[in-house]
């Protein structure tokens, strides 16, 4: 067995893997009717894109947005290496076989990013081209430009540890590279990508790949990238139990344990514990941001003012009266702990008028102010 | 105190775990709930506790605190908030319950984490953090499943000073454990279960003339009990 061949064996086997999940729930038929509209649609909608670039962009909006929305994306990326816990018993005492995986599954990845930074490229090709006026030399510089921010992305989350560091240095590397695109020349920056491609090649090549003590770290990241498309469709379902997720040791929102509601009651005490679970939850918390970020970017990019007002009452209605919100509450409520603190139904009830307002309302006062707005800027 | 006249209990009705059990524990009295793995302990306990689908019978049970098998906890939460919900819905006097819980704090040496997440505590943590939960609600009754397992024998002791304080106290404990030895040594009267059923209800003495074993040690005579159960089963 050579590590390749390993590679070869545990690619395969995702790729089954993730083919059964997604087969366990939607039929092949339902994918096939689905994908040919879709694709159909999507070619005609790219074609008009093409002839008339100007009517799908905001004015408002410059070009080097498209920028700065494919950095935003590609934050996302990371290397994948394919470990699994197993491999703490059967590979890592056999060195030639680790590295022999492990630098098939980098070469992998590096050819991920290449792919994915070509499919944004092509995606965006009318706007570049159109609207921001490059040419072909200064695409494929962009192309090396987003290869080397990728391949820094991912260096940057394999070596920092820290989840908060993490981020916070995700983010100003975001907010600096995305500025250096406005007051750099794309030669300037395919210079500088190109030499930070090869020295981050390179680095990872001889330093991350044959590197044991990213060894359980890249197991977790395996087990949730295993899981990717079973998540989304668990979290798609309310009947399903959802995977727990992780907490760390202590929390950023309310360090101290500080109290919301001065006054003492169990009421309140329910509200409290519920507001801090939620706002805790990256989960609901991201679920919450969805439904309202979507709205909002539908909101300004819609051309049409009936149109987003109609958004706006379908929003405020979908939050009220559907049973998102309320299959949320009731999934927080559904918790063992309340075996051993008990909470009378008067109170569960009481407290989920005050819990739905709590989110209901900035949510509609956020979007309606934003149709508002866009209102007077399309008027105008 | 705790009145409990199962006639039948499960997960469904065609397939009931328990069968006629029936006991009581009175204030000031602690009971061992005893029994091989997978005889109805903890179903029994559940049942007590209202969570589980089918009970056919009756139970009655006053104001009672519960220390799980294995600890729960409200996901997200740090153990300091715990304590504030649990003081909003008991509706006790906030000073006296501070003090107690300032207390139960230091003695289980967990003062420097009550603002930390109890998912990110060792088991032996976990559970002490569930001990001073339960012990803080000031209740009648006390359903304790399994309370040693993780402990050191330091909280250990401890445990056992706390539970001897609320039986002096007049409260009534249900103690479900594997750890015979202590049960042995603690527990005034004893419910060996095995096969969802009640096999003995009684003091160490009752159990020993039971078994036909005199002056044997709980541990032997819980094994002649459920041995026999078997044979006649």
């Amino acid at each position: 067995m050579t590590g390749r061949k390993l590679f070869k064996l545990r690619l395969i086997d995702d790729i089954k893997y993730q083919r059964k999940i997604l087969g366990m729930f939607i039929d092949w038929i339902v994918w096939f009717y689905a994908f040919i509209p879709f694709l159909i649609f999507g070619v005609l909608f790219y074609i008009d894109i093409w002839k008339d670039t100007a009517s799908y962009w905001p004015e408002i909006l410059p070009g080097t947005v498209i920028i700065w929305l494919m950095l935003l994306l590609l934050t996302i990326v990371q290397f994948r290496m394919f470990m699994k816990e197993a491999d703490q018993l059967f590979l890592l005492d056999r060195p030639k076989l680790y590295r022999g995986l492990r630098t098939t599954a980098f070469s992998y990845s590096v050819l991920q990013r290449i792919g994915l930074a070509v499919v944004l490229l092509v995606i965006t090709l009318p706007w570049l081209i159109q609207l921001i006026g490059l040419g072909v030399r200064q695409i494929f510089f962009l192309f090396v430009f987003l290869l080397a921010y990728q391949l820094l992305i991912s260096t940057v989350k394999k070596i920092i540890r820290h989840p908060v560091k993490r981020w916070i240095l995700l983010a100003v590397l975001f907010i600096f590279i995305s500025n250096l695109v406005m007051y750099l020349s794309l030669d300037i920056l395919f210079i500088a990508s190109a030499a930070s491609v090869i020295f981050l090649t390179v680095w990872n090549y001889y330093v991350m790949v044959p590197a044991k003590r990213y060894f359980f770290e890249e197991v977790n990241n395996e087990v949730k990238v295993r899981m990717r498309y079973a998540k989304l469709m668990l979290g798609m379902a309310k009947e399903v139990e959802k995977p727990p997720i992780r907490f760390g040791k202590r929390p950023l929102l309310f360090r101290n344990s500080r109290r919301i509601f001065k006054e003492t009651n169990p009421e309140n005490g329910l509200l409290e514990m519920l507001l801090k679970g939620f706002l805790r939850h990256t989960v609901y918390l991201k679920s919450y941001f969805q439904i309202i970020g979507v709205t909002l970017f539908a909101i300004t990019l819609l051309p049409i003012i009936w149109l987003k007002w109609l958004i706006f009452i379908t929003f405020s209605l979908f939050l009220t009266y559907n049973s998102w919100l309320r299959g949320l509450y009731e999934k927080m409520l559904d918790e063992h702990f309340f075996s051993v603190v008990p909470i009378e139904k008067t109170v569960r009830d009481a407290a989920w008028l005050r819990f739905r307002r709590i989110f209901i309302i900035p949510a509609v006062i956020l979007v309606g102010l934003t149709a508002v707005l866009m209102t007077f800027v399309t008027i105008k | 105190m705790l009145r409990c006249e199962i006639q039948e209990a499960g997960y469904s009705k065609n397939e009931p775990v328990l069968k006629n059990i029936t006991f009581n524990v009175h204030p000031g009295e602690l009971v061992g709930l005893i029994g091989p793995n997978g005889a109805g302990k903890s179903t029994t306990i559940k049942s007590l506790l209202g969570v589980i689908d089918y009970v056919q019978g009756e139970i009655e049970v006053e104001n009672y605190a519960y220390i799980p098998e294995r600890p729960f906890f409200y996901p997200g939460l740090t153990l300091m908030e715990h304590f504030h919900f649990l003081l909003a819905t008991i509706e006790a006097d906030e000073a006296d319950f501070t003090r107690k819980m300032q207390g139960l704090l230091k003695e289980f040496e967990l003062e420097n984490v009550v603002h930390h997440y109890p998912e990110s505590y060792s088991k032996g943590m976990q559970q002490k953090a569930m001990i001073m939960l339960a012990f803080l609600k000031e209740a009648n009754m006390h359903i304790i499943d399994e309370p040693f397992m993780g402990l050191d024998p330091k909280v250990v002791r401890k445990l056992l000073d706390m539970i001897a304080k609320e039986k002096e106290s007049g409260a009534g404990i249900l103690m479900s454990t594997h750890v015979l030895d202590t049960a042995e040594k603690i527990c005034d009267r004893f419910l060996l279960i095995s096969h969802g059923k009640l096999i003995a209800d009684g003091t160490l003495e009752y159990i020993q003339r039971k078994s036909g074993l005199q002056g044997g040690s709980l541990f032997d005579c819980f094994h002649i009990l459920t041995e026999r159960e078997a044979d006649d089963r």
